[in-house]
């Protein structure tokens, strides 16, 4: 990983942490009870994003094709 | 017959403009191309609410123009995506497009004030055809005559339904129904089919982005959001739906996060976003269907300008690919600012419109304990964070390129219509209470709350870390992801050949007799071919042979 | 007293126009005489419609003989309807042809094509007029004597083996239908239609009864281009003189229809499926095939006045379907698309007339964007077109509800739906044409194009005007089909 990427993951990751420990401090209202725990949208995300990351390589990994559509 | 149209429809008006637009030159077709979308926003205030005028035809209570709540928020949607976009294709030479731009702009409007089935479904074919001219003006009519053909099926399913539903109930009404029988169902394929459901998804990201740079805009605003406008007056907790929208807003994610095109991106993008406002109509409640229309309203205002901006950087550099894209920053700021803007509109940036409408959709969930749908949303919602906000515009503007092309800076118009979504997209955001007299339903849903900002900034934070730790994998590449639309573009081209390789091996073996049937096979494809094209050469004797026949068939029948 | 004659001025004044065309032999004065004749003719029409519909049926005794022994002519609701359609598209026609006819037809034969569209237009008003079963196959070989001869007058060399096609093929029908007549005449004693429907209820289930009905039924059904009999129909559209050919596609098969629907509902009664044989499905089976397959075949064509011909033998298919349906709606759908598919095909006819008026060529791959140079003709083509495929706001959508209303009403859900989805293939064949003449780069001959003289625009853009119109506020037309629907069903006019 080159050193500017490495850079804003650390200090994007500074930020999250941030932001889970102002979590904290505020009164959450959750709908599910566990949405409602501080620091649960931040796992969440982490956990949505990559879900989504890994499906759609999956699904690229399946159908998706170098050449362009034929008629396109 | 005039009179009964009573007060002056906003479809009217921009239809007739639409019609008169090839008729001027110079700079009145400037004019009136965009004083014909002012008016129409103006009407869509200036009726009163109230049941509508019922018109008699063929003793059809008609009422085509029927002002209600929900058509006067997808009015003020429709109008103001068709004033942009008509600021926006000011310099748009093809007048073509810009006439047919406006007639389908009106029929969108139609729909929105459409008090009955019979006017619903005129203007749905309008739209349909004032849709397919858009995209055939700029050239692709292999790609137009798809997408012609995809409506008109999705017609044809509505047609039949709304016959099957009028022949049942002997009325035209418009009223909230469940999908309980053959007809219901049609009408609900039909319209789902505009809406971008699975299985014919396909069309949304195979047509649109052929259309010229200004013509997007305006596809972008219409056709999908018109569907969800219907859905959510004929099917409101149809259970279906929840399904199919979860499916499409998956389905846009993935294809999304894949795509390199970037008009393509946000084709499939839409399709997306539909489905958020599918689940919302598919639970039913009023503050659920409140939100499914606040979020078209949305959506409607951030995906034109995204796909403004996508225009405007095609029209300055000729490319709209990712992949040959990048470093548009510097050169283009204005048009960087508008796709920030929109992509984090759409990605549910606090302060923008789309974080009042997707907090509203949530909430809308949560109260129902539709727990499933929630969290799968807000998983999504990440996701989408990921292709829109994250790897749209790193790749396309802020990645430094090896090559950076030569921008142009876009025309005033292009700016002004951009600068004007980004100014509405940004005071929704700001002061969400503004949109409390056209959706009162909201008033109770906490947007700008601490813990739910906190949230969605938790949200995002976390994207953003994984977009930065799999940058590589998310890089755009050239080429295609396969979908269903293979069926119809390329499975006929593949079959033929591959039939002939898979009857090889057994040539061999059949050499013998093969030559013989292959030669009456070929030929009688080919005589097939010939009697479609010489259908009307025959000879005199196969005409009386055929009389004569029928003359025996009938005799006989009747003599057994 | 002229009001109680009008019967038979309906046919007297075009044959006088005929002959007196035929004696000018003079180019202008016969096309003069043509137009006054058939002005004259079309007010007659209007004269009896609007007595029918105050007074009911209109019996006219021919000299004064008793029906037995004379000719009676009847002119009901269902006549009227005809007679109307007919007699204005006539008069259309004479506008529209004094200059394209001097364009595509030999000086010294010019009087002779005007003789020949009267005689045609008296023969085909003869037979909706007539109340007699010889004297419509009289009128049947009038207007269709007359018809050969307005295709052999096309300047294509095909024109004269289309129309000696024709020929052969219209006298076999001719000749299948006076031999069912005959056999009719050998049960009954008597020609007159009024009298056979009365002596025919005793006589039920004759075996020669059902096969008079499948020799007339078979020899109509050539006559209207019922699917497989239609082979002789394009070629004949595509080849004839550009005014004969928008008369013939407007009227012609159109009359054809109301002979059959005179036989099917009124003589054999209304129940159609007459004796053993299941007419009903039968029809519903042909009129659904030429609903697919020639205009699946349009879509395969390169010469526009082809593509219009196949899309007209489709088109009858829902004529027929209306006919075949037997039901009210069903029966007023058919009648309502015979009315409305005479006016968008004449306009369309009419509008490709007029590009091969000035472009000289029918062929689609030399039309390319010539809707830039000749924008009113295209877009009166482009109206036309959109009503064949049945677009809401066009007449052509009015008359497919009302099939599809039909459909349901005799609990044929399946049917409705053919019924749509056979509009695709129109959308196909539209789809074709427009995009080829509004979207492509203007080819040589587009470019030297100039908008055609208002003498063929005006006729064009009343039958473009009217689909439109009749699509927008459809009250005369449905009223006018719904009557005459009620009449053929034996109910009160």
């Amino acid at each position: 990983m080159e050193r500017s990427r490495r850079l804003a993951l650390m200090a994007l990751l500074v930020v999250l942490a941030l932001l889970v420990v102002a979590d904290f401090f505020v009164e959450d209202h959750g709908s599910f009870w566990i949405d409602g725990t501080p620091g649960f949208a931040a796992w969440f995300g982490l956990v949505g994003a990559a879900l989504a990351v890994v499906l759609a390589q999956g699904w690229g990994l399946l159908l998706r094709r170098t050449e362009e559509r034929a008629d396109d | 017959m005039t009179e009964s149209f009573g007060p002056l429809s906003p479809a009217l008006v921009l239809i007739v403009a639409g019609l008169l637009l090839p008729l001027v030159r110079g700079w009145l077709r400037n004019a009136l191309f965009l004083a014909a979308p002012v008016a129409a926003l103006a009407l869509v205030w200036l009726l009163p609410l109230g049941p509508g005028l019922v018109v008699d035809w063929l003793g059809l209570g008609l009422v085509p123009l029927a002002p209600d709540q929900l058509a006067r928020i997808f009015g003020t949607a429709f109008g103001i995506a068709a004033l942009a976009g008509a600021l926006y294709g000011q310099s748009q030479e093809n007048v073509a497009e810009k006439a047919a731009a406006l007639i389908y702009a009106g029929a969108a409007q139609g729909i929105a004030f459409a008090g009955d089935l019979a006017s619903l479904f005129v203007f749905w074919e309008v739209m349909a055809i004032g849709s397919t001219v858009v995209i055939w003006s700029n050239g692709d009519t292999r790609a137009g005559l798809r997408y012609a053909l995809i409506h008109v099926l999705g017609g044809i399913l509505l047609f039949a339904g709304i016959a099957a539903e009028v022949s049942a109930s002997g009325s035209v009404a418009l009223q909230a129904v469940r999908a309980d029988s053959l007809g219901r169902w049609l009408m609900l394929a039909g319209i789902l089919v505009n809406a971008g459901a699975p299985p014919l998804s396909a069309w949304v990201a195979d047509a649109y982005p052929k259309a010229s740079w200004s013509g997007t805009v305006f596809l972008s605003a219409f056709t999908t959001k018109a569907a969800v406008l219907v859905l959510i007056r004929l099917f409101p907790g149809e259970p279906a739906l929840l399904w199919f929208g979860l499916a499409m807003a998956v389905y846009g994610m993935v294809y999304a996060l894949l795509e390199d095109d970037i008009r393509r991106l946000l084709s499939y993008s839409i399709v997306g976003q539909v489905g958020f406002m599918l689940v919302a109509v598919g639970l039913g409640s009023e503050l659920a269907l409140a939100a499914a229309a606040l979020h078209a309203f949305a959506h409607i205002l951030y995906k034109a300008l995204l796909m403004m901006a996508a225009g405007a950087i095609l029209k300055a550099t000729g490319e709209t690919r990712l992949s040959a894209l990048g470093g548009l920053a510097a050169a283009m700021p204005l048009v960087t600012a508008a796709m920030l803007v929109g992509a984090f509109s759409l990605a549910a940036v606090p302060l923008t419109a789309g974080f009042v409408s997707k907090s509203a959709i949530m909430a809308a969930l949560a109260a129902d304990h539709a727990g499933l749908f929630w969290f799968a949303l807000t998983a999504v919602s990440a996701g989408s964070f990921l292709y829109v906000g994250l790897r749209l515009p790193w790749f396309a503007l802020f990645r430094p390129a090896g090559k950076a092309p030569e921008p142009r800076d876009p025309a005033w118009s292009m700016k002004a219509a951009m600068a004007l979504l980004c100014g509405a997209i940004l005071a929704i955001g700001c002061f969400p209470s503004v949109l409390v007299p056209l959706v009162p339903e909201i008033s109770g849903v906490a947007i700008l709350t601490p813990d739910h900002v906190l949230f969605q900034l938790q949200l995002l934070v976390a994207a953003s870390c994984i977009f930065v730790m799999v940058l590589p994998l998310l890089r755009p590449r050239a080429g295609s992801t396969l979908d269903v639309d293979w069926l119809w573009r390329e499975l006929p081209r593949k079959v033929l050949p591959a039939w002939a390789r898979f009857t090889r091996p057994g040539r061999a073996a059949l050499a013998v007799l093969e030559d013989p049937v292959r030669a009456r096979l070929s030929a009688f494809s080919r005589r097939f071919a010939a009697e479609l094209v010489n259908a009307a050469n025959w000879r005199t004797g196969q005409i009386a042979f055929w009389a004569t026949t029928l003359i025996a068939a009938y005799v006989l029948i009747a003599a057994l | 007293m002229i009001a109680s004659h009008l019967p038979v001025l309906l046919i007297i004044v075009p044959l006088l126009g005929a002959v007196l065309a035929a004696l000018s032999r003079h180019g202008f004065v016969a096309w003069l005489v043509a137009l006054l004749a058939s002005a004259a003719t079309m007010a007659v029409a209007f004269a009896l419609l609007w007595r029918v519909q105050a007074e009911g049926l209109i019996s006219y005794r021919i000299g004064g003989w008793a029906p037995e022994l004379g000719i009676e002519y009847r002119i009901d609701a269902v006549s009227a309807f005809i007679v109307v359609l007919v007699s204005a598209i006539a008069f259309l026609t004479m506008i529209y042809a004094r200059r394209s006819v001097l364009a595509e037809i030999s000086a010294e034969r010019v009087a002779w094509f005007y003789t020949m569209l009267l005689l045609c237009v008296a023969g085909l008003l003869g037979i909706a007029a007539t109340g007699d079963a010889f004297n419509a196959f009289v009128f049947l070989e009038v207007s269709s004597l007359a018809t050969y001869t307005l295709i052999a007058l096309g300047r294509d060399r095909r024109a004269l083996v289309a129309a000696y096609q024709y020929l052969i093929v219209g006298t076999i029908g001719a000749t299948l239908y006076v031999i069912g007549v005959g056999l009719i005449y050998l049960s009954t004693g008597t020609l007159n239609i009024g009298l056979i429907v009365e002596r025919l209820a005793s006589l039920q289930g004759s075996r020669a009864l059902t096969v008079a009905e499948a020799f007339i039924v078979v020899g109509i059904a050539l006559k209207l281009a019922l699917f497989p009999l239609h082979a002789w129909l394009p070629n004949a559209y595509a080849y004839a003189p550009s005014a004969a050919t928008v008369l013939l596609a407007s009227t012609a098969t159109k009359v054809a229809v109301y002979l059959l629907a005179r036989y099917l509902f009124t003589v054999f009664g209304g129940d159609i499926d007459v004796g053993a044989i299941p007419i009903s499905a039968i029809l519903i089976g042909l009129s659904v095939a030429a609903m697919f397959i020639p205009s699946a075949a349009a879509i395969f064509q390169n010469d526009v006045k082809r593509i219009l011909a196949l899309s007209s033998v489709g088109q009858i298919g829902y004529i027929t379907l209306g006919l075949a349906l037997a039901n009210q709606t069903g029966l007023t759908g058919g009648l309502l698309h015979l009315f409305n598919h005479a006016l968008m095909k004449g306009a369309a006819f009419m509008a490709i007339g007029a590009v091969v008026y000035r472009a000289g060529t029918a062929r689609l791959d030399d039309l390319s964007g010539i809707g830039r140079t000749m924008p009113w003709t295209v877009a009166a083509l482009t109206i036309a077109g959109l009503a064949l495929i049945g677009v809401p706001g066009t007449s052509g959508f009015v008359s497919k509800y009302y099939l599809i209303l039909g459909a349901l009403e005799a609990g044929l859900g399946w049917l409705a739906i053919l019924i749509v989805a056979s509009s695709l293939l129109a959308v196909l064949y539209v789809g074709r044409i427009v995009e080829v003449v509004w979207f492509r780069e203007p080819a040589a001959v587009a470019r030297e194009c100039r908008e055609a003289p208002l003498e063929l625009l005006l006729p064009m853009w009343i039958l473009a005007g009217a689909t439109i119109w009749f699509g927008i506020d459809a009250e005369w037309p449905v009223g006018l089909a719904a009557s005459a629907a009620r009449v053929l069903l034996g109910g009160a006019p």
